[in-house]
């Protein structure tokens, strides 16, 4: 199969599902002649026309809310956030509007618009440029949230959304835009609320998401050569979550390790591991739930204090190993 | 109309019960005598049996649950049929023995079980023990790390064949950390090499934490059920009865060869503990106001002649009674008293099987000991304590000396059912069957 | 007046509908029989009727939670308003809103906020919905002189002037951001200035005189279809507190009696009379049809069956 980056991927998702659909458009901050920050729109100007790829002022609360109110009329928007920290100016028209027209209009409106937007570190962008913030939306009913973690998935989970009659935050990797991976041609989706285990294991479940599906596989590697079999569940959306897949793998493995680059107080970890424990699987439980996460620290700007508060695949590793061994430690009373 | 399926009292001592498992699912139809349920009691696992014959229309409690003896746990009836509203008070009062904690051994949990003996597991150990009807209470767990799934599937597991499990055990040895000759399962020459490589004493010294200066934690091992209900009714015993201990010293030079000339002989396989008992049938048949039991202000002389016997088990002490010893051939004696403490230590005994000994029998002499003290069993009135075979030198008839092989014999009685001439002439036709092995053959 | 007598008499009615249905909601409430709020625009009839009478059933708006002329001037159903008000299942929002989220996607309501100036960008977006597919429609974009205040408005007309879009923004002044005067919380007397920084037309006025309000909109319309966004801002007054739970201790009854003078339905009606257009006898003859309309709604609305609990987690999603 043909390879391309996950940048590429969501390009063409987003490029076919325009020529397929008239209702579609794309605004955002440069994402015009300048191709969006990260490139993704890099040629869609030229094929689709101010009309439909149309930049914007320096205006979050404008642009979701010009995709909600246009959702609102009937149109497919979709809409770019620079950077996802930039949510939180649009706060009031992601979560006051996009997510309750719906519902408090009993039913009449249907929102179906996309927010597309870079998130998480890695790039010395630092406090303001750089955060993870999906557990502010799972947190929200009536919008839905995906993190893809490979260009299949990219472009199959942003025909979902696009296609989706729901507001959709779709939080893209900024360091995986570069990476490449084996992507399908023409129309497919991937489905919301459907996981996918990248890995079988037997001894430690590592359920995860986004960027950290790669490390995670890496330290799973590096289990393996030590005996060990991790299995890697990579939950692709998380509003729709994927509840069954997450008892299935524990059920299977008794030990989970939970992994994600968010910050861990109030991270989607702790509805994870909520999950296990209101569940069928608690009873398949052979250890107390393990959460790496990122710190609950601003991201730091110099390269080695930012590398240190997100999770590294040493660290993953060895606490798969550990959980694995019973030589996991936890806080005591 | 539906029938009610209860936990039932299967023995006097019983007041509750733990559903292990169920054999039958609701819509499933029944008949009488048909097994629907395993059971635990205090001492065993058994079947719960259908009374009626139809369909089991509802299941009240669920496997794991402890339920007090009576309590409706299940309905029988036809097909579709409503289930019966139980009593509420009847609804309320399991729901409290459900959650009290389950008593249990765990070893170097230490602090991981802080407050009234619950054991530190995981979640996946309580479940896969529950399942197999184990305590976990008396799943080992290494490294004082908290009991995980794997702990209780070796336990149940047993790697080890039973002989080699009971070696070990008495040798202290963790079958676990026994050396398989080829692979497979661990065999007795496996414990025997185990134990002739190191000494108890090396081994002891070899399992103490070598690193660290630092406090060792206690570590704080609850009762088993069995564990607490023996205690229970010992400590009663100990309070409440005057009891007097005498000792006698049986010579079983003779015995023992003529035990070796019967087993040569090919096919039996008589144990100097079945020797013992039938002694001890005899001369109970001679004593009658020892094979009694205390009844208020008086004694009951007891017909017949049932011998509990007492056997160490993972879980705790159980007294099996082997009915009319008396009336049994010595072969016949000697395999169903195997098949007792065999069964015994599997938890396989019937309830029935623990109830109404006249008199008991407590061996040790396979560790060692030479005398000890045993309490009674009430309400019987003695118990006989056997210790180990020791070589004494002694002089023949003509002066010379000769090694003899001597038992001794700890005899327990309560004061108050048997005075001391009483005691005396029993312990001392004891010794006298004993050391006449011809009389006690016959 | 240069508008026709049976547009005269619709919005006469609209209006005296508006107050008899706030002035019944109120008494409702009084009564207990109401669980939650509600926002009166008594007073200020003129500007939502005015306007939404003057639009096509194609275009759009995006209500305030002050709302209850811009509902029924763009034709929504008294009874089912009602409804809503009383949290019933034949309410608009099935009882999930309340007043202060009341919308009819059938006759182009876009729906009332709660969050000010939360709807500004939304009729940004409907309007670039209408624009996009070549309508020959516009949509009007209702907020208060509060929320001219909030980021919102800002970016939204910035946004509007640069795409061209055809929106109307009407910024209903009624002088307090619920208890903060103007002279408060702006520098600026006359709201219509800001649309200069944006650069499309602004224009202020009397938001109590409905046949302006209604030749206003109109025009706009035209020139919006034309040229893009507009700001017109009507200067009325609340006559009643922000919501029931208001104490009023930031203005003087003389205040507001005087504007009781300036009453738009009064105003209306006497130059109605005046003119010779009605008289005053049927003009008595609407506003027993809106006691009737409205009397009717609460029948409706209280025989009206609750929303089922079991139904509470519909259409969280689609």
């Amino acid at each position: 199969m043909r390879e391309m980056t996950y940048a590429e991927a969501i390009r063409e998702a987003l490029s076919e599902e325009m020529r397929r659909d008239e209702s579609v458009f794309f605004i955002g901050e440069d994402i015009g002649v300048y191709g969006g920050a990260f490139g993704v729109s890099k040629g869609m100007l030229a094929e689709f026309g101010p009309k439909r790829v149309r930049d914007t002022p320096i205006s979050e609360t404008a642009i979701v809310g010009c995709g909600v109110g246009a959702a609102m009329a009937g149109l497919r928007p979709v809409v770019e956030i620079m950077f996802s920290d930039f949510v939180a100016v649009a706060m009031d028209q992601i979560v006051n509007q996009a997510a309750k027209a719906r519902f408090q209009f009993g039913g009449q409106f249907s929102v179906p618009l996309v927010i597309r937007t870079p998130s998480g570190s890695g790039t010395g962008a630092a406090e303001q440029h750089s955060q993870s913030l999906e557990a502010w939306f799972v947190h929200t009913p009536g919008i839905k949230v995906a993190v893809p973690s490979t260009p299949a998935d990219a472009k199959g989970l942003l025909i979902s959304a696009i296609r989706d009659p729901n507001p959709v935050l779709f939080l893209e990797q900024k360091l995986l835009y570069r990476t490449k991976g084996e992507v399908p041609e023409g129309d497919y989706t991937v489905p919301f609320g459907q996981a996918a285990v990248r890995r079988e294991g037997r001894d430690v479940a590592v359920i995860t998401y986004g960027r950290m599906v790669a490390r995670c596989l890496e330290a799973a590697q590096a289990a393996a050569a030590e005996g060990i079999e991790a299995e890697v569940l990579d939950l692709r959306t998380l509003a729709p979550m994927d509840r069954e897949a997450i008892i299935r793998t524990v059920k299977k493995c008794g030990r989970v390790l939970i992994v994600h680059e968010a910050c861990r107080t109030g991270g989607v970890g702790g509805e994870i591991a909520a999950t296990i424990a209101d569940s069928e699987a608690f009873f398949w439980l052979d250890a107390p739930v393990r959460r790496l996460c990122g710190e609950d620290t601003p991201i730091p700007y110099n390269r080695n204090l930012e590398d240190s508060i997100v999770p590294r695949v040493p660290g993953i590793t060895e606490e798969i190993l550990r959980l694995a061994r019973r030589e996991a430690s936890w806080p005591r009373a | 109309m539906a029938q009610s399926v209860i936990m039932p009292k299967s023995g006097m001592a019983m007041e509750e019960g733990i559903i292990v498992s169920w054999l039958k699912k609701v819509g499933e139809t029944v008949s009488p005598g048909e097994a629907i349920a395993t059971i635990e009691t205090d001492k065993a696992v058994l079947d719960l049996e259908a009374e009626a014959a139809g369909t089991l229309i509802a299941i009240l409690r669920e496997a794991g649950d402890r339920v007090p003896v009576t309590q409706i746990i299940a309905w029988i009836g036809k097909p579709g049929e409503a289930v019966p509203e139980s009593p509420s008070a009847e609804k309320s009062q399991p729901a409290a023995a459900a959650t009290a904690p389950s008593p249990g051994v765990n070893a170097g949990t230490g602090s991981a079980s802080p407050g009234g003996g619950r054991v530190a597991a995981t979640p996946a150990a309580r479940r896969v023990a529950s399942e197999a009807g184990i305590d976990l209470g008396t799943v080992p767990s290494a490294n004082g790390v908290p009991v995980a799934a794997e702990d209780v599937l070796r336990y149940v597991r047993k790697d080890a064949t039973p002989l080699a499990a009971r070696m070990a055990e008495a040798a202290g040895i963790d079958p676990a950390s026994l050396a398989r000759e080829g692979g497979g399962r661990i065999r007795k020459a496996d414990v025997e090499a185990a134990a002739a490589g190191a000494s108890t004493g090396e081994r002891l010294l070899k399992e103490r934490p070598r690193s660290g200066d630092g406090p060792r934690p206690d570590s704080r091992v609850p009762f088993t059920s069995i564990q607490r209900i023996t205690g229970l009714r010992l400590a009663r015993s100990h309070a409440e009865i005057p009891s007097v201990t005498s000792f006698a010293q049986a010579d079983v030079t003779s015995l023992l060869a003529a035990r070796e000339s019967l087993n040569a002989s090919g096919g039996l396989r008589i144990s100097l503990n079945d020797l013992t008992v039938r002694a001890c049938t005899k001369a109970l048949a001679a004593n009658p106001r020892v094979n009694a039991v205390v009844d208020g202000d008086g004694l009951i002389l007891k017909g017949n002649i049932d011998i509990g016997i007492a056997v160490a088990t993972e879980t705790g002490l159980l007294v099996p009674v082997l009915r009319d010893a008396d009336r049994l051939s010595l072969p016949e004696q000697s395999r169903r008293s195997r098949d007792l403490a065999e069964r015994a230590r599997t938890r396989r005994l019937r309830p029935e099987e623990f109830e109404g000994g006249t008199f008991t029998v407590s061996n040790i002499g396979m560790y060692g000991i030479s005398a000890f003290t045993p309490i009674i069993n009430p309400p019987q009135v003695g118990i006989l304590g056997v210790g180990a075979v020791e070589e004494r030198l002694a002089l023949d008839p003509d002066g010379r000396p000769v090694v003899r092989k001597v038992l001794n014999l700890c005899f327990t009685f309560d004061h108050r059912a048997l005075d001391g001439a009483e005691s005396s002439a029993f312990l001392a036709a004891l010794r006298d069957l004993l050391e006449s092995p011809i009389h006690l053959v016959l | 007046m240069g508008v026709p007598r049976e547009t005269l008499r619709e919005l006469y009615l609209k209006m005296a509908q508006t107050r008899r249905f706030e002035e019944t909601a109120a008494r409702l409430f009084t009564e207990g029989k109401v669980h939650g709020t509600a926002h009166f625009c008594i007073g200020e009839e003129a500007t939502g009727v005015g306007v939404c009478s003057a639009l096509a059933p194609e275009d759009l708006i995006a209500q305030t939670h002050r709302g209850h002329n811009q509902a029924i001037g763009k034709g929504m159903d008294i009874r089912r308003m009602m409804a809503e008000f009383l949290g019933k299942e034949t309410g608009y929002c099935r009882g999930r809103g309340g007043c202060m989220h009341i919308a009819d996607a059938s006759v182009g309501s876009l729906g009332a906020n709660g969050i000010v100036g939360g709807g500004i960008p939304i009729a940004v977006g409907a309007a670039f919905a209408q624009n996009y597919r070549g309508q020959d429609a516009i949509t009007v974009c209702f907020f208060g002189d509060g929320a001219a205040n909030e980021g919102a408005f800002h970016e939204a007309l910035n946004l509007a002037s640069v795409w061209k879009l055809p929106i109307l923004f009407v910024c209903v002044n009624n002088y307090y951001a619920m208890s903060t005067h103007l002279s408060l919380h702006m520098n600026i007397k006359d709201i219509s200035v800001r649309a200069k920084s944006y650069g499309i037309p602004g224009f202020s006025l009397d938001g109590n005189d409905v046949v302006a309000v209604y030749t206003a909109t109109l025009e706009a319309k035209k020139r919006i279809l034309e040229n893009g966004p507009e700001l017109m801002v009507l200067n009325t007054y609340r006559i009643m507190g922000h919501s029931k739970s208001d104490p009023q201790t930031y203005r003087t009854r003389d205040e507001v009696e005087a504007w009781k003078k300036k009453d738009p339905l009064l105003l209306f009606r006497n130059r109605l009379v005046e003119a010779g257009e009605f008289l005053a006898s049927d003009l008595d003859a609407l506003d027993a049809q809106a006691a009737r309309d409205v009397a009717e709604a609460v029948e409706y609305a209280e025989s009206s069956p609750e929303p089922k609990v079991e139904e509470a987690l519909q259409d969280v999603l689609a």
